[in-house]
């Protein structure tokens, strides 16, 4: 099995944006923009299970009362999980992203950079 | 300081191309990812060699050219071993000690026959090779599992001599690969 040579702190540097990081426990973690004036992109979505686990986990984009799957995994006996979108979502005010993970004993954070 | 910022370098070509799901460290799709962020973690190769009856001890022998030249060489021997290899585990049972389902671990370049417990009766039916990465040829350079050059042969050996062929002109060798390549080398 092959590994990527770099570890998930390189992912946060090379946002180069911000980052917010919670608590899985409610199972569900959505973080909206409530900035009117501006927007962002997330870079990267990292979780980290406090031990390794297997389950599900899925992200959605919210946006005018639409929701939009933009990923999703099954995972078994991992740690960490990093999902790195695949084109540059735009969020715009009241949009929100949605992080959604059947093991709750973790953390998630959200790397974001400024559209 | 520089290998930090040639890592930044590197890994911002590279984050652009990657998309998608990464658990432990592991993509699900290794599509534009470039060669020099992927290691492999299997890269130790495990040998089952068939010895039995006088044959307690073996040659093992590795080459990228079809043994024009080798990369690998270890024999144990009483009298003339070999050790290309300075941290090769090789397993085998005996069964003249109390618990004959116990694995033992030969001394490196050392007769593994002289180190069973009845020399004369004790028969090594199977030895299990666990190559290190201590080797005389830098396995960085040839050890790998998608190296499609790599071969491997052995020869068996009781300790002073080798199995010769029907006329005895030449030794018999056997064509081997790894059963598996693992990440760690099993230690009972």
């Amino acid at each position: 099995m092959r590994r990527l040579c770099v570890r998930d702190p390189w992912l946060a540097v090379l946002a180069g944006g911000f980052s917010k990081t919670l608590s899985l426990a409610p199972g569900t973690v959505t973080v909206t923009n409530t900035q009117a004036n501006s927007s962002w992109v997330p870079v990267s979505v990292l979780i980290r299970y406090a031990a390794p686990s297997s389950g599900s986990a899925e992200i959605w984009r919210i946006s005018e009362d639409f929701s939009f799957e933009l990923g999703s995994c099954t995972f078994s006996n991992v740690t960490t999980i990093v999902w790195v979108p695949s084109v540059a979502y735009s969020f715009g005010e009241g949009d929100a992203l949605r992080v959604m993970s059947s093991e709750t004993n973790g953390v998630v954070q959200i790397m974001r950079r400024g559209d | 300081m520089r290998r930090i910022l040639t890592a930044l370098v590197v890994l911002a070509v590279a984050l652009p191309c990657m998309a998608g799901w990464i658990f432990d460290g592991a993509p699900s799709e290794w599509e534009g990812i470039p060669e020099e962020l992927q290691t492999d973690e299997y890269t130790f190769p495990v040998f089952v060699l068939e010895l039995g009856g006088n044959w307690t001890d073996f040659e093992l022998k590795a080459s990228t050219n079809n043994f024009d030249g080798m990369v690998y060489f270890i024999m144990s021997s009483a009298s003339n071993a070999v050790a290309d290899d300075g941290d090769v585990w090789t397993y085998f049972t005996d069964d003249y000690v109390a618990d004959v389902r116990k694995w033992w671990r030969a001394a490196v370049a050392t007769w593994i026959g002289g180190q069973l417990a009845d020399p004369v009766n004790s028969e090594v039916e199977y030895v299990y090779v666990f190559p290190s990465h201590d080797c005389a040829v830098d396995w960085r350079t040839w050890m790998s599992r998608d190296n499609e050059k790599l071969v491997w042969s052995y020869t068996r050996f009781d300790g002073v001599g080798f199995e010769m062929n029907a006329t005895g002109t030449k030794t018999h060798w056997n064509p081997v690969q790894p059963i598996a390549w693992v990440k760690a080398r099993t230690t009972p």
